[in-house]
C-alpha cells in the first residue's frame, strides 16, 4: 500500500524522475560482515577502472607480505596495489574483471598457513583533532583507496583536484541505492562515528562550507543514529551544541566545513547518484559530461570513509592499505548469502564456491540488478570497485523479450536528468552520433533506470552509454 | 532432533563455462511488460462492459461479441497477410475490440459494429503503423467514423437500458416511454414492458435547453430538476448509453485499476475532470425563451436557484455525460496515442476536458468526447516538443 501511495502522491522527493522501487525485504539486510576464507590463490589487477596500470614494483618469484606494495601507480590516474594476504609472486598474468577485459594482474599463491585477519575496527580516538588535507592525501595515496562513482577515481587525486578547484559542498553518500546490494548499510551501522568524523575532517581539509550526510529519511532507526553520531563530532563544531562550554570554544572556534550536516532524503532511485544528490541537496546541476566538482560540489560514498579511515595513521592504529572489499553476496542461487570481506583479485569462482550454490545459476552479475554487467564466465576477478554479486537462477533471471516501442513515455518521464532514452536508443541503433550530440547523451548517469521501466524490455540504458562513449571519445 | 535443513548446503556444482547467460541490465528485475499493461487495460475495459451487459443484457452481449471478434478477425488475417506470426497484437486487438464496443449504443445494428471495428482494426490500427505508431487512437477514429457513416443509428431520440427486476435477462426491445422526461428508473415498469426508453444527458445537454418563463438560469434549473436523471441513475448507468459508457460507476472502478497499476497517470484524469468542469461552468449554456427564441445564460456554473446551486449540479451533468467518462478514464491513457512525459499529459487531459464541452455545447455535436480526443491526439507532437525535458545542466 505504501508504495501504491507513494506512486502516486510520490512525485517529487529533491528531483524530477526517478521512481520508488517497490519495497523487498532483503535477505542479506543486518547480517554481519564475514571474511572469506583465503584462496590458493589472487590474480591482483594492477588497473583499476578506466585509469592507467600501476607499475609493478616486485619481481615474480619475489615474497610478499599482507599489505606490502606489489604496484606502483607513476601517473596521477592510477592508484597503487598491494597485496591483500602473505604469499608469493609467482606470474604477470592478464584477467577480465566486470568492467574491462584484458588487465594485467600478478598472480599471487597465498601461503596456505595464513591465519584469517580479522578486519580491523575502527576507533577513532575522540579527542583527536583529525587530520589536515596533506595527510589524507598522502594516506589515500599510500593506501590505494578508491571511491566507487568519483572521477577521477583515486581518492588522493580527487582530493588534490578538490583542493586545487575548491568546492563549497562536500556529500557523503549514505543512500541504500541499488536493490539487494545492503554491504553500504551495514558498513555505515558499523563504523558511523568514523564515517561522521571523517567527512568533516574531508569537508574542512578541503576547505568546504558544508559537509553533508545523505541518509535515507523513510528509514527512522539509522537516520536517529546518524543524527546522534553527527551531535557527537568534537570540538564544538556542530551546529546543534547550542551553548558551547567556554574552554571548548577556546580550543576550536567553528570551522566552516567541519559540522556534518544530515540530508534526510526520500529514497527514490537514484537517489544515491552523484549529479542527482548535488541537485537534490545543494541545487545545483551538473552541466553534460562533466562532473559534480564543476560546480562546486564533492560527493563521496560512505563507505570510501571507510577505507580512507583505515589507511589513516593515528595513536594505536596502523595504516592500512585497501586491499579488501566488503561485498554483498546474494541471490536465490547463494546457499548462504551474506556479506563477505573479500581480498582484491579474488576470482568469482571463489567466491561462489565458498558461499555455495542451492540452485542452478543462469546470470552471475557483478553489481546490482540495475547497473551491474552479467558475467561470461567465472575467471573474472573482484576488483575495488566489486559491490555485489549477484547469481540468478533460471525462476528469477528474466530474459528480455524486446517488443516494438509503444511510446509510454516512462523512459524520459523517469529519467533523473531529462534525457529522452528512447530517441537516443533510436540514434544509437542508426550509429548517427553527430545528430546525438544534441541530445546531450554525456548527461546520462547510467543509472539503469530506461531500462527497467520500460514495458517493451528495450535495452535503452545500455543504448544511451553506448552513444554516450561515442560522444564522450568524437 | 531437529534436522537441519539440506537445502542451504552447497549441493549444486558450479555453473558450467558456456552456460551462464549476459546481457544487459537490468538482472532478474523490471516493470510489467507489454502483455501485463495489455491485460490490465482489457481488464478495465471487462469491468466497463460487464457493467453494460447488466444494464442492456443480450444486446451488449452482441455488440460485444460482434466487435470483438471481428477485430480479432481482421488482425489475425491483416498478420497472415503480412506474413507475420501471431503474436502480442492479437491481444491488443482484442483490446481495441472491446473498446470500441464499449462506446456504440447497445440496439445498434450488426453492420455498424462489423463496419466501425473494421474501421477501428485495419484504419485505425494496422494501417497507421501498428501500436506505438499511430497518432489517433483507434477506437476514437472508429467511433467518429461510424458517427458520420451511420448518423442516424447512432443518435436515436431514445436510449433504452433495462428497469429495475430485469436486469441482465431482460429484453431491451420490449421498451416503454418514461412517463415524462428525467423520470426516475425506479419508477414501476408498465405491464410486458422490461426496459425505459430514456433521453440521455448528453442529447439533452448539447441541445437548447428549455425554459421556464423568467430569467434565463431557469432554464438551468428546469434541466437539472425535469430533464436530467437522478444522480443515482447518472452514475449506475441506469441513464442510458454507450455498452461501456453508461456506467459511470465501473469507469471510476476501472481507473482506479489503471492508476495503481501506473498505467493512467492520475494527474492526467485530474486535469480533465477539473478542466472540463471549470468550461462547462463557464461557456454559457443555451437555454430557450417561452417565445421560442433561443437566450443563453452566461457563467451557467455560478447560477443560483432558490439558494440551491444548479450551476453546479449542471457542470456535475456535463462532467459524467456522453463519452466524457469513457474517454478521459479509458481511452485517454493508452500508451501510444497520448503524450510522453507527465506534463504533456496534463496538456493532454486540458486539452481533452475543454474540447469536449467546447464541441458539446457550442457546436452541438454527437459523440462530442471522441472528436476532442481526435484533437488531442492530433497536438500530441506539438504536445511532446513543448514539454520535452530540459537536460540537466543544458
Amino acid at each position: 500500500m505504501t508504495s501504491v501511495l507513494q506512486q502516486v502522491f510520490g512525485r517529487g522527493g529533491g528531483f524530477r524522475g526517478g521512481i520508488f522501487l517497490p519495497p523487498r525485504r532483503e535477505t542479506t539486510a543486518g547480517m554481519p560482515v564475514q571474511s572469506l576464507p583465503p584462496p590458493s590463490f589472487l590474480c591482483v589487477p594492477l588497473q583499476y577502472d578506466d585509469g592507467p596500470p600501476a607499475t609493478p614494483c616486485v619481481e615474480v618469484g619475489d615474497r610478499v607480505r599482507g599489505g606490502d606494495r606489489i604496484g606502483r601507480a607513476d601517473s596521477p590516474d592510477a592508484v597503487d596495489v598491494h597485496a591483500p594476504l602473505a604469499g608469493r609472486i609467482t606470474a604477470l598474468v592478464r584477467v577480465d574483471s566486470a568492467r574491462r577485459t584484458d588487465i594485467p594482474a600478478m598472480r599471487l599463491e597465498i601461503s596456505p598457513d595464513q591465519a584469517e585477519q580479522p578486519p580491523t575496527p575502527l576507533r577513532v580516538p575522540d579527542d583527536w583533532d583529525g587530520p589536515g588535507l596533506d595527510e589524507l592525501v598522502q594516506a589515500a595515496e599510500a593506501g590505494g583507496v578508491t571511491d566507487d562513482r568519483a572521477s577521477p577515481a583515486g581518492l588522493a587525486a580527487l582530493l588534490a583536484e578538490t583542493h586545487r578547484r575548491g568546492v563549497r559542498h562536500v556529500i557523503i553518500n549514505a543512500l541504500p541505492g541499488e536493490p539487494m546490494l545492503t554491504a553500504g548499510a551495514v558498513l555505515l551501522d558499523d563504523h558511523l562515528d568514523a564515517i561522521v568524523r571523517l567527512a568533516g575532517w574531508i569537508g574542512m581539509a578541503v576547505g568546504a562550507e558544508h559537509t553533508w550526510l545523505a541518509v535515507d529519511r523513510a528509514d527512522g532507526a539509522r537516520l536517529r543514529r546518524c543524527r546522534i553520531a553527527a551531535r557527537r563530532v568534537p570540538l564544538g563544531r556542530t551546529r546543534r551544541t547550542r551553548m558551547p562550554a567556554p574552554q571548548e570554544t577556546h580550543r576550536a572556534a567553528p570551522v566552516a566545513g567541519a559540522t556534518v550536516r544530515l540530508a534526510p532524503l526520500a529514497n527514490k532511485y537514484p537517489q544515491h547518484v552523484p549529479v542527482v544528490l548535488a541537485a537534490s541537496i545543494v541545487g545545483v546541476e551538473t552541466p553534460p559530461g562533466g562532473t559534480t566538482l564543476d560546480v562546486g560540489v564533492l560527493v563521496l560514498e560512505a563507505r570510501t570513509m571507510v577505507d580512507l579511515a583505515t589507511a589513516l595513521a593515528w595513536a594505536g592504529h596502523e595504516p592500512v592499505p585497501m586491499t579488501h572489499r566488503v561485498v554483498t553476496v546474494t541471490g536465490p542461487a547463494v546457499a548462504r548469502p551474506g556479506h563477505y570481506r573479500i581480498p582484491v583479485g579474488t576470482r568469482f569462482e571463489d567466491v561462489l564456491r565458498h558461499v555455495g550454490l542451492r540452485q542452478a545459476v543462469r546470470r552471475v552479475v557483478d553489481g546490482g540488478p540495475l547497473t551491474g554487467r552479467a558475467l561470461g564466465h567465472l575467471d573474472v576477478v573482484v576488483t575495488k570497485h566489486t559491490s555485489g554479486v549477484l547469481a540468478l537462477d533460471r525462476a528469477t533471471d528474466r530474459v528480455p523479450e524486446p517488443g516494438p516501442c509503444v511510446r509510454c513515455g516512462w523512459c524520459q518521464d523517469d529519467c533523473p536528468v531529462g534525457l529522452d532514452p528512447q530517441a537516443l536508443l533510436d540514434l544509437a541503433e542508426r550509429g548517427d552520433v553527430t545528430a546525438a550530440t544534441a541530445w546531450h547523451p554525456r548527461a546520462c548517469v547510467e543509472c539503469g533506470l530506461c531500462s527497467y521501466v520500460c514495458p517493451a524490455q528495450l535495452p535503452l540504458a545500455e543504448g544511451v552509454a553506448r552513444l554516450k562513449r561515442a560522444v564522450s571519445c568524437k | 532432533m531437529r534436522h537441519e535443513r539440506t537445502s542451504h548446503d552447497a549441493v549444486v556444482s558450479l555453473p558450467e563455462p558456456g552456460t551462464l547467460r549476459i546481457g544487459p541490465a537490468p538482472h532478474g528485475q523490471g516493470r510489467p511488460g507489454l502483455v501485463p499493461i495489455t491485460v490490465t487495460f482489457t481488464v478495465a475495459a471487462g469491468l466497463a462492459a460487464a457493467a453494460g451487459v447488466v444494464l442492456f443484457g443480450w444486446h451488449a452481449v452482441r455488440v460485444l461479441a460482434i466487435s470483438v471478434s471481428v477485430a480479432l478477425l481482421v488482425e489475425s488475417l491483416f498478420n497472415a497477410m503480412k506474413g507475420r506470426s501471431p503474436s502480442w497484437s492479437e491481444s491488443h486487438a482484442l483490446l481495441i475490440g472491446l473498446l470500441f464496443a464499449c462506446t456504440l449504443p447497445p440496439t445498434v445494428s450488426w453492420r455498424v459494429v462489423v463496419a466501425g471495428s473494421f474501421i477501428t482494426v485495419i484504419v485505425g490500427e494496422a494501417l497507421s503503423g501498428g501500436v506505438g505508431n499511430y497518432l489517433w487512437h483507434p477506437v476514437a477514429l472508429g467511433r467518429v467514423a461510424v458517427q458520420m457513416l451511420f448518423h442516424r443509428e447512432l443518435s436515436p431520440e431514445h436510449w433504452p437500458v433495462l428497469g429495475p427486476g430485469h436486469l441482465v435477462w431482460g429484453n431491451l426491445g420490449r421498451a416503454a416511454e418514461m412517463p415524462r422526461p428525467g423520470g426516475r428508473s425506479s419508477h414501476p415498469l408498465p405491464q410486458d414492458a422490461e426496459a425505459w426508453l430514456v433521453s440521455r444527458t448528453d442529447d439533452l445537454l448539447r441541445t437548447a435547453l428549455p425554459t421556464a418563463p423568467g430569467a434565463p438560469a431557469d432554464g438551468l434549473t428546469a434541466f437539472v430538476r425535469d430533464l436530467a436523471p437522478s444522480w443515482w441513475d447518472t452514475i449506475s448507468g441506469a441513464a442510458g448509453g454507450g455498452v461501456g459508457e453508461a456506467c459511470v460507476a465501473a469507469l471510476l472502478v476501472a481507473a482506479g485499476l489503471l492508476i495503481w497499476r501506473g498505467f493512467l497517470r492520475w494527474p492526467m484524469a485530474a486535469t480533465a475532470i477539473v478542466v472540463a468542469g471549470a468550461a462547462a461552468a463557464v461557456l454559457p449554456a443555451r437555454v430557450q425563451t417561452p417565445d421560442g427564441m433561443v437566450a443563453s445564460c452566461t457563467v451557467p456554473g455560478l447560477a443560483l436557484r432558490d439558494g440551491l446551486p444548479v450551476g453546479i449540479a449542471y457542470v456535475l451533468y456535463h462532467l459524467t455525460a456522453g463519452g466524457l467518462p469513457l474517454v478521459g478514464l479509458l481511452l485517454a491513457p493508452d500508451p501510444s496515442s497520448s503524450p510522453l512525459t507527465s506534463r504533456g499529459h496534463l496538456m493532454f487531459g486540458a486539452i481533452i476536458g475543454l474540447l469536449t464541452i467546447l464541441l458539446r455545447v457550442e457546436a452541438g455535436l454527437p459523440a462530442a468526447a471522441y472528436w476532442a480526443l481526435l484533437a488531442a491526439n492530433t497536438l500530441v507532437p506539438t504536445i511532446n516538443r513543448l514539454t520535452r525535458r530540459r537536460v540537466f545542466g543544458t
